[in-house]
């Protein structure tokens, strides 16, 4: 089931089309004027990645707007070999046994990638992913299935859709979230049929409850070998004819997925959850009508979607810019990669987890919330005292967060305006400058004055707006 | 996929005291777009509202859709053991409960308490045309309208109608983000992860409270900000909201005795800091707890045993201490999950997505007993219990016996109440 040369053919072609169909998007069916030029870079950045820090961005706002996007999305010629060496301190090979402490390292290793990584957006997709295809921890209980789904989003991360829908059919760790290695002939079980489609494809309206039935029946079949692999055994699978989605035949899973991938409102549905996520929740129905023809168009191309929206006039809008709330992966791997700071792994992961986000166990098969959703009475606390983690390069060496130089010289708010620009390129208004300067006024020593300011200015409402 | 807890723009408020004075004017409420009916500030509904004061509701959400048929199983009708060949509980796995229904073995502790007059079970709950999304199931339940997508819960609309009346009502959810059950259109509740975390640990070197400067932060009037799709405000008022909470809480919770010893599992660690909560002088009108993992597609007993005994065994300490502490008769818990399972087991010793399930209403002043019938295991619609009670029934019983407030205000109609309190 992997990629097909067919597939790949049509895929590099339709990439070239690219261009012409961001254009269907005309400016004047968007809300909103446009953004100012200077706010455009650090807009792309924190939604196509994790922030940055003040090179990288000066590096991508030299390039100018288009050219950073194309640098973000065509990732695969940008050097990354130091950190894919990388790996989690996890058992690495298929066993039925649990290591312990393996959830805080698969995280721990994962936050890393984000903070350290040179492909932002290959990252952020990988979360996309790991959000969609929501599988957690808590009932699949093997480190190493975690961390090889986990690198199969990445591999997979701008790729076609349809490869992406049959890899994680196959996928170790989704047969045991999802019962897929219980569903056998003469023993159905519902519960991957049912959330590929509710979930993962056409979202909740094209299927009944027989479509559901039929579709466990197609997908029958899948085990697990020896190595974690998933493998089908045509002897566990149900060859008998179904009627799915209208369609009739004795289907297996590739003839469903194909069905699934080529339908409306799997199209639609997915074009809706990445502009969501890249830009502004709930476009417009033009907007996702554009956006489903692309992927159409395309032949399933996740990088022709997600470039058609970075480079779409939404994207660039007074609608898009500063309208969602920080994950706390956003909140967190953003510090931590624009100050350059560094802080205690396991600390960091335990914080995101009270923050609402414990990486590689999202609550459920539909994932975390966003939005406000992110936002309680916890959460809030949680992330007030994150900050406190944060190490300045006097307690670890291997931080680039240098205190300030307060007391010569420069005035106090223009060294602090210096130290926090990382967090929020554009500056954070002076209202809260003002409360920043004021309540660190009265501390003489640079480094509980730099570590304070960095702390109000986390807290600040535009360091947890994106 | 995306889920947008939060769709509304409006900004949800605690209503704590403290907060209310130090903002002045109260925001204005946005309308409820559809049903219920907004309360007026009568006598009646005050004094029925007043004679709530001093009681809880606590409420536990089975997260993943309990197996109601192996939590109280129709040990007497012949098909469960056909229709369950490896699932089916044998007569020394259950604890009977008369001739024709049983508990699950686990379920020691709620059985003493229904022994002893505190626990009702209201049988075969749901609604007509069932959903079998988990999604789509729990947000029925949590909005109690299952024809209508709701952005706010049954629970928030309670709070939207009664801090109209009185504004120091408060709800407290402990565990996991904020549930949509909590979520009025312009109310919201406190949400606790974790005792020792829900405080702002203060700047270093720095004299005066913790969150001095906090507070300032989020007092800033921004003049530039108003173009940020009313983020900003939201985020600050989230902030105040959340530091006037962890003061009420922390005072509340710290230094609290139970009067039992609780299981040793997070679930019965949440059930004594709710103890610790009720107790206080916060006297919150509404506790939510969660427990997960009833979604046992494969290999379903193991899981699910465990479970309800982690529930039973939960809710028998918490009831002892709350009865230990006086407060037993003021206090009322109520069971639900998205929904019960098929009747019929899967091939991989588990189930999958059914209807109707039975809830638990425990508590000293439950009327005990059991409530409704237990639907036929071979009278089936698409291969699921037919329900015989509504789960509005349920709603209406606890809002009206319970809450002091009138169904229709929150529920948008009247539905028959079962006496159950």
């Amino acid at each position: 089931m992997g990629a097909g040369v067919t597939a790949a053919t049509v895929y590099s072609l339709d990439v070239l089309k690219l261009v012409n169909l961001s254009s269907l998007l005309e400016p004047s069916q968007v809300q909103g004027t446009s953004i100012s030029s200077d706010t455009q870079v650090p807009h792309l950045l924190r939604r196509a990645g994790f922030g940055a820090s003040q090179s990288e961005l000066s590096s991508h706002e030299s390039l100018g707007f288009n050219s950073a996007v194309d640098k973000l999305v065509n990732y695969e010629s940008v050097d990354n070999s130091p950190l894919d060496s990388t790996q989690p301190n996890i058992l690495l090979e298929y066993s039925g046994k649990r290591t312990g402490g393996e959830l805080n390292n698969l995280a721990t290793w994962w936050l890393n990638r984000m903070v350290k990584t040179n492909r932002p957006l290959e990252e952020k997709m990988t979360l996309f992913w790991h959000n969609h295809f929501a599988t957690g921890y808590s009932k699949v209980q093997n480190g190493y299935l975690m961390y090889k789904q986990n690198e199969f989003f990445r591999t997979n991360a701008l790729g076609n859709f349809k490869d992406i829908l049959s890899g994680i059919t196959a996928d170790g760790a989704m047969l045991v979230w999802l019962d897929g290695n219980q569903n056998r002939k003469g023993n159905p079980n519902e519960n991957f049929a049912r959330e590929v489609m509710e979930v993962f494809s056409t979202g909740r309206g094209p299927y009944t409850e027989d479509d559901v039935k039929a579709g466990a029946l197609a997908f029958t079949g899948y085990k697990i070998d020896t190595n974690g692999n998933g493998v089908f055994d045509p002897n566990l699978h149900d060859g008998s004819v179904k009627t799915f989605l209208g369609h009739t035949g004795n289907f297996g899973p590739a003839d469903i997925i194909d069905i699934l991938v080529s339908h409306p409102s799997t199209a639609a549905n997915l074009s809706n959850e990445l502009f969501s996520f890249f830009a502004y929740p709930s476009p417009s129905p033009d907007t996702v009508k554009n956006l489903s023809q692309v992927y159409l168009d395309s032949g399933h191309s996740i990088k022709a979607l997600v470039q058609a929206i970075l480079t779409s006039p939404e994207f660039m809008s007074s609608q898009a810019y500063m309208s969602q709330i920080k994950s706390p992966a956003e909140f967190v791997a953003g510090s931590l990669r624009s100050l350059g700071a560094t802080a205690d792994p396991v600390k960091s992961v335990t914080s995101m987890s009270h923050m609402g986000q414990m990486l590689f166990d999202p609550p459920s098969v539909f994932g975390w919330p966003s939005g406000l959703g992110w936002i309680d009475t916890a959460s809030v606390l949680e992330r007030y005292n994150f900050p406190l983690l944060l190490q300045t390069s006097q307690e670890n060496p291997s931080s680039n967060l240098a205190p300030a130089a307060f007391g010569g010289s420069t005035p106090d708010s223009a060294a602090i305006d210096q130290l926090i620009r990382p967090l929020h390129s554009e500056g954070l208004p002076t209202e809260f400058m003002h409360v920043i300067e004021s309540s660190t006024a009265s501390l003489s020593d640079p480094v509980q004055k730099t570590k304070n300011a960095v702390r109000l200015a986390m807290a600040s409402p535009f360091y947890n707006i994106n | 996929m995306v889920i947008e807890t939060t769709k509304s723009n409006t900004t949800r408020r605690l209503f704590l005291k403290q907060v209310a004075q130090s903002v002045g004017a109260m925001p204005s409420l946005a309308p409820l777009s559809l049903g219920p009916t907004v309360i007026e500030a009568t006598d009646a509904a005050s004094g029925l509202l007043a004679s709530a004061a001093n009681r809880t509701l606590v409420v536990i959400q089975l997260m993943g859709g309990n197996d109601g048929i192996n939590t109280l199983v129709p040990y007497s009708q012949q098909a469960y053991y056909q229709v369950r060949p490896t699932l089916g509980l044998k007569q020394s796995e259950i604890l009977p409960i008369d001739g024709d229904v049983a508990l699950n073995g686990n379920m020691g502790g709620i059985m003493g308490l229904y022994r002893n007059n505190n626990a009702a079970i209201v049988q075969g709950v749901s609604y007509p045309n069932p959903n079998r999304s988990h999604y789509e199931a729990t947000a029925i339940w949590e909005s109690a309208y299952p024809n209508t997508p709701l952005s706010n819960g049954w629970l928030g609309r309670y709070l939207d109608a009664s801090r109209k009346i009185d504004n120091s009502i408060t709800a407290v959810s402990l565990g996991d983000l904020l549930p949509m059950t909590l979520q009025g259109a312009s109310s919201s509740a406190i949400s606790v992860g974790s005792l020792q975390r829900f405080k702002v640990s203060p700047l270093t070197n720095k004299s005066g409270p913790a969150d001095s400067a906090f507070k300032d932060l989020d007092s800033v009037q921004c003049v530039s900000c108003a173009e940020y799709n009313s983020l900003v405000s939201q985020m600050t008022q989230q902030g105040l909201d959340a530091m006037t909470a962890s003061a009420i809480i922390t005072q509340a919770a710290s230094g609290y005795q139970a009067k039992v010893t609780y299981p040793n599992n997070d679930f019965a660690n949440r059930l004594k800091l709710a103890a610790g909560i009720i107790t206080s002088s916060l006297k919150p009108r509404i506790v939510y707890v969660t427990l997960g993992g009833f979604d046992t597609h494969a290999n379903q007993r193991a899981t699910q045993d465990k479970l309800l005994l982690t529930l039973s065994d939960g809710l028998a300490a918490f009831y002892n201490d709350l009865s230990s502490q006086g407060r037993a008769n003021d206090t009322l818990m109520m069971t639900f999950s998205e929904f019960g399972r098929r009747v019929k087991e899967n091939g991989s010793q588990g189930t999958d997505h059914g209807t109707a399930l039975p809830q638990f209403i425990i508590g000293g002043r439950v009327s005990p007993g059991l409530y409704g019938t237990y639907p036929s295991l071979t009278d089936l619609e698409q291969g699921d219990l037919k329900f015989n009670v509504d789960f509005r029934q349920v709603y209406g019983t606890v809002l009206e016996d319970w809450l002091g407030i009138d169904q229709t205000t929150v529920l948008g109609s009247k539905y028959n109440k079962l006496s159950v309190v």
